[in-house]
């Protein structure tokens, strides 16, 4: 068993001396140094010598400090991943009754309402979002898939709802084509398939924007549960 | 077994090893995973912190690995478990991993041509 003081000496020791902030980490690193330490004192090792060789199995400050930026790397990947997890329940899971009526909801808004104009500028900053979003996807997607080509299975690929970014492209393609490309040939898409692509664009954007608060509420709230833990 | 040469040869194995141990057991905290390689290895297999961290945070990520904290000795303990995709993906690791080591082994064994 350490001392109050040694238990102290470590926490500066990742702390103060190695920088690290990020509290998850320190939590998990601290109760392991606490055991290497409190093993290396019963087979006789001083305590500061005994701090000092767990630290360099951990590859000294630098070493620390790259674990902390791999770890947030890693949370962010995490939270990534949850986001498609959530917009695949959307398109095709449990919560596709809740897309269907949003498109519903919102393709009444623009017929009957006249609000066409104005919830179009309202996600005017989200198509732009989603869509630079929808494309970072693809583009990582194909990265890790070529990273883990010899992989066994797939199950370290990049997620994603290939359903969500078929519809988007697709969908976002069919008016830009509509826009630029064929009133040059004095040519133009039906007043009620451009509504019905609109309405499918901003359904999409909502589920999007779904899926990120969902996603954070998620991982809040398992934080949340790791910071009160049960005990042994 | 020489450190630098050990390190270098378990670069690729790592996370397999780590399946594999959270196969056998329900689940493990970094330290005792440490621990474990040690004692089945009678020491001549160590891994560092520095690479053993990495790495587990690695497959929570990929969702091979889930976590739960629990109050040991007044102090917050982080245990390490496999989830549903991380028992499928460590009967694929593991198995690859096995294989190789066999065709390594022939090669290893190979005898000089007469």
């Amino acid at each position: 068993m350490l001392t109050p003081a040694q238990l102290t000496a470590i926490d500066q020791h990742l702390r103060k001396e190695n920088w690290l902030l990020n509290e998850d980490l320190i939590t998990e690193l601290t109760d392991h140094y606490i055991n290497g330490i409190t093993d290396r004192l019963a087979q006789g090792m001083a305590f500061d010598l005994a701090l000092r060789e767990i630290h360099t199995g951990f590859g000294g400050r630098k070493g620390l400090l790259k674990m902390e930026e791999d770890y947030q790397v890693q949370r962010y990947r995490k939270l990534g991943q949850l986001e498609w997890q959530v917009i695949r329940s959307f398109m095709n899971g449990s919560r596709r009754p809740i897309t269907t009526s949003l498109f519903i909801g919102l393709y009444i808004i623009n017929t009957y309402f006249g609000a066409e104009d104005m919830v179009k500028t309202g996600l005017a900053v989200g198509f732009l979002f989603v869509t630079f979003s929808v494309l970072i996807s693809i583009a990582k997607g194909i990265f890790v898939l070529y990273q883990n080509r010899n992989e066994v299975s797939q199950a370290v690929g990049q997620p994603s709802s290939p359903v969500f970014i078929t519809a988007y492209l697709l969908s976002m393609s069919l008016l830009l084509l509509n826009k630029y490309g064929l009133p040059k040939y004095d040519l133009s898409l039906p007043a009620s398939v451009l509504l019905s692509l609109q309405t499918l664009l901003e359904t999409l954007c909502l589920v999007y924007y779904a899926a990120i608060v969902l996603a954070m509420r998620h991982i809040l709230l398992k934080e949340r549960n790791q910071r009160l833990p049960k005990s042994a | 077994m020489n450190t630098s040469s050990n390190s270098s040869l378990l670069k690729g194995s790592l996370s397999v090893m780590i399946l594999r141990l959270l196969e056998d057991r329900e689940k493990m905290y970094g330290y005792e995973i440490t621990q474990k390689v040690k004692d089945l290895t009678a020491g001549e297999m160590t891994i560092t912190e520095g690479a053993l961290y990495p790495a587990l945070h690695k497959l929570e990520a990929d969702g091979l690995l889930t976590t739960e904290t629990q109050i040991v000795d007044g102090r917050t303990r982080k245990y390490y478990s496999l989830t549903k995709t991380g028992h499928t993906e460590a009967a694929g690791r593991i198995a690859e991993l096995a294989a190789f080591l066999e065709n390594l082994n022939l090669v290893l064994k190979l005898k000089p041509s007469m």
